[in-house]
């Protein structure tokens, strides 16, 4: 059978994410004939074919296309712009009853920008621990870990928060293109297939991007999926140079705890100990900090850890566990 | 200790650990109530015995790995009253339900049994599958109550509870089934409830030990808000059933690198039962979510002996255009395929295929590329 071309063109508002996500060609049958990454042109005989490619919302996005022999089909990926749309500065978002979230307060962070239940934050320059917010919902208060960045200056330090019931949803400014398409991906379960682009970019988002909130959540998933020992180098930095983030420490823990040397897995937990007293920022970075304080190996400070364990426990109770970034009910209203 | 025997060999096989509990001997409803297991409020479920049995019952009858055949199934079962279990799983376990009954003893018997087992195979496949009422102490972490939950002579509350999280922890390691899928369906408890369960002690687990598994050893933990979108009444659990349509199609995927038939990957299989279970707890107006975690690497959990089928169904609009359009299914070769009955269902292997529909005016002809998906693909139209 005579060959045509498929010329698959990504654009998701990143050269690096254009050229790194992950992409799939199926045939008519469906079976794989191609796995790359990025805008390539592909030589193919003449056919069906399914073109798969993971974009900036984390999320495996699919168009069909016939290649006829001879001539060249071209399917093009743009930007889907995240999971939730970026910040708009004096955009109309159409809230015309009373706003159902209040803000009671935040630390670490200024509101950037503010419209009915919507909420832009950013960051302060120099944070000593993760920045937070609480609000009133109709039903309960809450507080929530804010994903802002004190690396960038708005847009790139922002993050935005909104209601929608029954829960707050929390996105990064779109403008962090990388850290939100990390984001994605967790909240997508496409987590497997963008195990490669999370390798990739946690080293990006800590040193080119700046952005180490998704070099946090990028560590986080690797830990999670039973990958972070390919990245013991990397997590050191992590816990090391960002002191007010206590999900690299944790990270750096559940690394080391079962080291055979005694030093390294006794400072293993005194990272744990110590992340104990603070306020996570990621959901998974406070359950895995739950996990190390119950599942220590062996009886080491057992008492120390069932301190811990009992001055979060109350915490731990009023999570919910389906959120990306932390989040607990402080207080519920009757009703 | 109440095992299912399917085959013998010294080839690499598969073994699975099945455990559902329904039926709470201890807590209220049941057939011993004790102030322990009463103050915990907790309520008899209806449907994890039965969707542990369906998940034993698929590993019997459908389950297809021919470098990997099924070896034993370890089974404990506690239905409630009236809860039927699989027939076939049924029929292979002692006459005494209380041989099989989901207890600590039974549970770690079993337990005891399938780790000996499968560290004898390090190249073979295991299948974990536990139902039940959970405490969620964190995200990623599950401990499941047993039948004699709250039994008096226990010494510690949890002692009648496996700990999942711990217990794949402890699989976590070489010299062990090389491949591991792990599902737990667990019905999550109020936070006043997983708060008394701080400390975790007693929960049966396994001491962890160093390295990691030699492939795959994804742990699903699914884990629903609410009592009533836990199950369907008289069905099984969300979640069970999320998978079962996973395994039966839903979660197929064509051949690649992995394998050059059609199979179930871990890979669709993490993305797929979610979104599934996601769409069915919506309808009950509650949510629940799949979240993967452990030694994740992609790998083959089912094959399919032969391309599975797609039921098509195109919904043509508006609908008096049907007595006058004609449709026809096209394979990628262009040849067209016989539609059934109608004239606008069709049933055909999975694949991409175009879709002609000729209508004459005021209707409007249509070319579409169509993405057939197992089991079954809606096709919307529009014509006028």
């Amino acid at each position: 059978m005579a060959n045509g071309t498929l010329k698959v063109r990504l654009d998701v508002g990143s050269v690096y994410l254009s050229d790194h996500l992950p992409v799939e060609i199926r045939d008519g049958r469906l079976a794989l004939v191609q796995r790359s990454a990025g805008a390539r042109t592909h030589d193919l005989p003449a056919g069906l074919y399914r073109v798969s490619a993971m974009l900036d919302d984390g999320r495996m996005h699919e168009q069909l296309a016939r290649v006829r022999a001879g001539e060249s089909t071209e399917v093009f990926f743009g930007r889907v712009g995240g999971y939730e749309p970026a910040p708009t500065a004096g955009a109309d978002l159409g809230f015309e009853s009373a706003p159902l979230l209040q803000l009671e307060h935040v630390e670490g962070a200024t509101v950037h920008e503010h419209q009915g239940d919507y909420y832009v934050f950013a960051s302060d320059r120099d944070p000593r621990a993760v920045p937070f917010a609480r609000f009133a919902l109709p039903d309960r208060t809450v507080e929530v870990s804010l994903p802002v960045n004190p690396l960038g200056d708005p847009p790139l330090s922002c993050c935005s928060v909104r209601y929608e019931e029954p829960r707050l949803v929390v996105a990064l400014a779109s403008e962090r293109t990388v850290a939100s398409t990390v984001f994605g991906l967790i909240r997508a379960k496409e987590v497997l297939r963008g195990m490669d682009i999370v390798n990739q970019t946690t080293t990006l988002l800590r040193d080119k991007y700046r952005d180490p909130i998704g070099a946090a959540l990028g560590g986080l998933l690797l830990q999670r999926l039973g990958h972070l020992d390919e990245r013991a180098d990397w997590v050191d930095n992590l816990a090391r140079d960002f002191p007010w983030l206590p999900d690299g420490r944790i990270l750096k823990g559940a690394l080391d705890r079962l080291d055979e040397r005694e030093e390294t897995a006794g400072a293993a937990l005194d990272l744990v100990l110590a992340a104990a007293g603070e306020r996570p920022l990621f959901t998974d970075a406070f359950s895995l900090l739950l996990q190390l304080l119950r599942r220590w190996p062996g009886d080491a400070r057992a008492d120390e850890r069932r301190q811990a364990l009992e001055g979060i426990a109350q915490a731990a109770t009023a999570v919910d566990w389906d959120q990306v970034v932390l989040t607990r009910t402080v207080t519920t209203r009757g009703g | 200790m109440p095992r299912i025997e399917v085959s013998t060999g010294d080839e690499p096989g598969t073994r699975a650990l099945v455990i559902g509990v329904s039926r709470y001997r201890h807590v209220a409803g049941g057939a011993d109530p004790t102030d322990t297991g009463e103050s915990f409020g907790l309520e008899q479920l209806t449907a994890a015995a039965r969707s542990a049995s369906a998940f034993a019952a698929w590993l019997l009858g459908s389950y297809h790995r021919p470098d990997r055949p099924l070896r034993s199934i370890d089974v404990a079962l506690s239905p409630s009253d009236g809860e039927e279990l699989d027939p076939d799983v049924v029929a292979r376990l002692p006459d005494d339900p209380a041989a099989f009954a989901a207890t600590r003893a039974t549970v770690e018997a079993d337990l005891r049994a399938f780790v000996r087992d499968c560290a004898s195979d390090p190249d073979g496949v295991a299948f974990v599958y536990v139902a039940g009422h959970g405490v969620q102490l964190s995200k990623h972490g599950a401990v499941v109550l047993l039948d004699d939950f709250g039994a008096p002579n226990h010494l510690n509350e949890l002692e009648g509870a496996i700990d999942m999280t711990g217990c794949h922890a402890g699989m976590n390691h070489p010299g062990t089934a090389g491949t591991q899928f792990w599902f737990v369906d667990a019905c999550r408890q109020r936070p006043a409830v997983a708060q008394r369960f701080e400390a975790m002690a007693g929960a049966l687990t396994l001491s962890e030990r160093r390295g990691t598994v030699a492939g795959t050893s994804p742990l699903l933990l699914a884990s629903s808000t609410r009592e009533a979108a836990f199950a369907r009444i008289g069905g099984t659990t969300l979640f069970g059933e999320a998978l079962l349509w996973a395994l039966g199609g839903g979660a197929a995927a064509g051949p690649n690198e992995l394998d050059d038939a059609w199979h179930v990957s871990v890979m669709n299989l993490l993305s797929r039962v979610d979104r599934k279970v996601s769409a069915l707890a919506e309808g009950f107006g509650a949510e629940q979510h799949v979240d993967p975690t452990g030694r994740v690497k992609d790998a083959v959990v089912h094959r399919f002996r032969e391309t599975p089928p797609v039921e098509l169904s195109v919904l043509l609009s508006p609908a008096e255009a049907r007595a006058v359009a004609r449709a026809q299914l096209l394979r990628e070769d262009e040849q067209p395929v016989d539609a059934d009955g109608d004239g606008w269902h069709w049933k055909v292997d999975a694949g991409l295929y175009e879709l002609r529909v000729e209508a004459p005016p005021p209707f409007r002809t249509k070319r579409k590329l169509l993405d057939l998906e197992p089991p079954e693909h809606e096709q919307p139209l529009e014509v006028g």
